[in-house]
């Protein structure tokens, strides 16, 4: 296992060293979805197809439940959702009102466990810049 | 109901102060709670959603790390991502130029969505107490 990036041509309008230059950037190698996740755990688990589905939308529901309370969700060795605000700032506090809640957006902090895993994983380039 | 309080903080471009509404966490809802509420919606045991929980967290982390995008309907999409150095030539970009790998989280349209009309409520704490 390992990311897997690619040479990119940048442009670079701020900072010390501006212009025309070359960067790495990540090269996706395709997208996974509930449907790989379900398959995943149909050959890792013992629960059957029904109730991982059942799992899944079940924990959808709890995670969207804890947030509209202000509540944060921690998955072990993954990491943890938080749910913050964005906000609009005013320069007299007697003007803040719900209002200034632009809107609740969620953050998410990889546990370190994961943070390790990937600094441990080794970097493989892939083909020429676009 | 997600609290907030008003926090003052000092912007540099214009040399002002201004508040802003700050939200209040409650306590994170740790894994072994996820499980326990789970397995009382389900007719599956803490166990089972415990490795249910196991599975999704390896799922994702070893996905990632082979530099795939897990898009995940109801909760969101993981991507990985690297900060590297711009380089001025092309042949200068190799993986030592590359400083941090990580994982950005978007959430869902679904989930963005059902937070946008959250109820908000002043809490009645000074900022000692956060």
């Amino acid at each position: 296992m390992s990311y897997i990036y690619r040479k990119k041509k940048q442009r670079i309008n701020r900072g010390a060293s501006q212009g025309e230059k070359f960067i790495a950037a990540i090269a996706p190698q395709g997208e996974c979805t509930e449907e790989d996740l379900e398959r995943y755990m149909l050959r890792n688990s013992s629960i059957s197809q029904a109730d991982i589905i059942l799992l899944y939308r079940s924990l959808a529901g709890l995670i969207e439940e804890n947030f509209m309370v202000g509540r944060g969700v921690c998955f072990e060795g993954l990491g943890t959702f938080l749910p913050n605000f964005r906000t609009k700032p005013e320069p007299d506090i007697k003007d803040i009102t719900t209002k200034n809640v632009r809107e609740v957006v969620v953050n998410f902090r990889p546990s370190r466990k994961f943070v390790k895993r990937m600094q441990a994983e080794g970097l493989k380039e892939e083909g020429k810049y676009k | 109901m997600i609290q907030y309080v008003i926090e003052q903080r000092h912007n540099v471009a214009t040399g002002q102060k201004e508040y802003f509404p700050k939200i209040v966490r409650a306590t994170t809802l740790p894994t072994k709670e996820i499980a326990e509420l789970l397995a009382h919606r389900t007719t599956l045991s803490e166990a089972e959603v415990y490795s249910f929980l196991a599975g999704l967290s390896d799922f994702l982390i070893e996905r990632i790390c082979d530099s795939y995008i897990v898009r995940l309907e109801g909760l969101g999409t993981f991507s990985p991502a690297i900060k590297a150095t711009p380089q001025s030539t092309e042949k200068d970009v190799k993986a030592s130029t590359i400083t941090t790998k990580t994982v950005n989280f978007r959430p869902s349209a679904s989930l963005r969505q059902s937070l946008q009309s959250p109820q908000l409520r002043k809490a009645n704490l000074n900022s000692a107490h956060l």
